[in-house]
């Protein structure tokens, strides 16, 4: 028999990636942190983003492959869209070439996480407009709380794409938000 | 906050010097100098506790090929109020009498100095820089006088130091070391966890809640616990037992009936939620030893988060483990290497990132070393 016991690997580029999963998890899904695995970039050369797509394809679709009979075993990929956007993001990322029923779950913020912290947490913000330097990480963590409990009814409504894409990947969960 | 550690002529540690981040790991293949700075800060911490020179430092931890006759450790750090703090330590040994002495131990700030030991004399200095001390004194040579340095309106800031220094934790726990039972509260945790269930005593006395945190995150790790308790053994002396129940009957296990994993477990998160958030500096020496793969990450990231959302303390992490190394290099990580038995050279590890390559995978493939 499958276990039906949730669990979820993530993989992201830093520790805002980090916190903003785990309470995006935690919150709005009820998984424990014992329950989820996290994967970082590691400090260093060249941009995490392109470490978390190395990974992806090396080994998150592997491993996923491998592993897809474990039900309750769903992985989540958090990358910035940066300038690129949340479209090229996925693209490069071959989310096409998911199953419908594929438990990998791929969120693309645009600019970046702190963009949907900001504007689920009621300041305005534009995809196309960085807002790392209006969230620095220092502050990341506080925000974050009162951000994520406005996801399921954000206070200025749905109006950015990558985050309204957000919330049919989260679909692929092998869970549902709770009520 | 730790933000530069100094070492010079310290067992392999020669002109040795780091800069960590809040959140650190050291890493680095045996004999590289890992357990030497750890051995160095615990030698900090010992003299700054009123620990004899000869005691914190004994002779025997000079650099072996060597010859100089002192030692000298510096600690640049940020205090909790935000001032920043500059400690030099010079020990001067005798190697006829294998005698250790203060040669020179200095608090400053911003280049200002707040105390002086000469190894003949104190000088203490007032808040406010001042080119005159104070105060003048005979010195002890074998000690440090901060130990004794009483709080008073006119050394706030040597204070300050003083509390910093108070809240420095070094842990290299070691299961079978930790005694199952107390005959007195203790509010210091060792190094090597030994009194464990005397420093609980006071937990349990003072903070309850933190005692009711340590219970909630064990329970996932001992099958069935309900509750973690101090039997009354005699007048002082307790026992630490975890009531348990499973299949509707109840059990009790006594510290020692648990493995050496549990028991790290118990002692890691003890250390999370009694001493993180208010620490100034927590390392641990291989925090990986007797756990299980899966059980180090739901601990490591609360205490980096204690840590990182607290903004007073660092975290330093020694360790061989894949899971250590990967989980706190996004944050930094340091290798220390000795080539052909000379001093420990150390090295920030920046992962080249377009290759997805995690830390470990990078530190395996030893280009970070490579000529």
């Amino acid at each position: 028999m499958p276990s039906r016991r949730i669990r979820v690997r993530v993989w992201c580029e830093d520790s805002e990636h980090e916190a903003f999963a785990r309470c995006l998890l935690a919150d709005v899904f009820g998984i424990e942190r014992r329950a989820i695995d996290v994967n970082k970039a590691p400090d260093g050369e060249g941009a995490a983003s392109n470490w978390v797509v190395r990974r992806y394809q090396e080994e998150v679709v592997p491993t996923y492959r491998r592993a897809r009979h474990q039900v309750g075993l769903g992985f989540l990929v958090l990358v910035d869209g940066d300038n690129v956007g949340f479209k090229a993001r996925l693209e490069k990322l071959k989310a096409d070439e998911r199953a419908p029923d594929d438990r990998i779950v791929l969120l693309a913020p645009t600019w970046s996480v702190e963009t949907w912290v900001l504007w689920l947490d009621g300041e305005p913000v534009k995809e196309s407009e960085s807002t790392k330097d209006r969230l620095p990480p220092a502050e990341f963590r506080t925000r974050l709380k009162s951000a994520i409990a406005r996801w399921t009814t954000p206070p200025q409504g749905e109006k950015l794409p990558s985050l309204a894409n957000a919330r049919i990947e989260l679909k692929r969960l092998p869970t549902e938000p709770r009520a | 906050m730790i933000k530069r550690l100094y070492v010079d002529n310290y067992k392999c540690l020669v002109n040795f010097e780091i800069a960590p981040a809040q959140v650190a790991c050291l890493v680095g293949p045996n004999g590289g100098g890992k357990s030497a700075v750890f051995g160095a800060l615990q030698g900090l911490q010992g003299f700054l506790a009123g620990q004899l020179a000869a005691d914190a430092f004994p002779t025997w931890t000079r650099t072996r090929w060597d010859k100089r006759a002192s030692q000298r450790f510096e600690l640049d750090l940020r205090g909790f109020e935000g001032t920043l703090f500059h400690y030099e330590l010079v020990v001067r040994h005798d190697e006829s009498s294998r005698r250790a002495a203060v040669e020179r131990e200095a608090v400053s700030t911003n280049g200002a100095l707040l105390y002086e030991h000469t190894g003949e004399e104190i000088r203490l200095f007032a808040d406010e820089p001042t080119a005159t001390p104070r105060m003048v004194f005979p010195a002890d040579p074998r000690r440090s006088f901060l130990p004794l340095l009483q709080a008073s309106p006119e050394n706030k800031l040597l204070t300050a130091f003083k509390e910093w220094n108070a809240r420095m934790w070094l842990f290299a726990l070691r299961p079978s070391e930790i005694s199952p039972d107390s005959t007195v509260e203790s509010d210091m945790l060792s190094t090597d966890g030994k009194n464990f269930v005397s420093w609980y005593r006071t937990i349990l006395q003072e903070t309850p809640a933190t005692a009711s945190q340590i219970w909630q995150d064990l329970r996932p790790i001992v099958p069935g616990l309900q509750a973690i308790k101090l039997q009354k053994l005699g007048v002082d002396a307790r026992l630490l037992l975890l009531d348990c129940e499973i299949a509707g009957r109840p059990f009790s296990l006594a510290l020692g009936e648990l493995s050496d994993g549990q028991r790290i477990l118990l002692l890691h998160y003890a250390i999370l939620h009694a001493l993180a958030p208010a620490a100034s500096l927590i390392v641990f020496d291989e925090p990986d030893n007797f756990v299980a793969e899966e059980e180090i990450q739901p601990w490591l990231s609360q205490m980096r988060d204690a840590i990182v959302d607290a903004k007073r303390g660092t975290l330093m992490a020694i360790s061989h483990h894949h899971r250590v190394i990967d989980y706190l290099a996004a944050d930094q990580a340091w290798e220390l290497r000795r080539a052909e038995e000379g001093p420990t050279r150390l090295q920030n590890i920046r992962v080249p990132r377009d290759t997805g390559m995690t830390a470990s995978e990078f530190l395996r493939l030893g280009v970070s070393h490579a000529e």
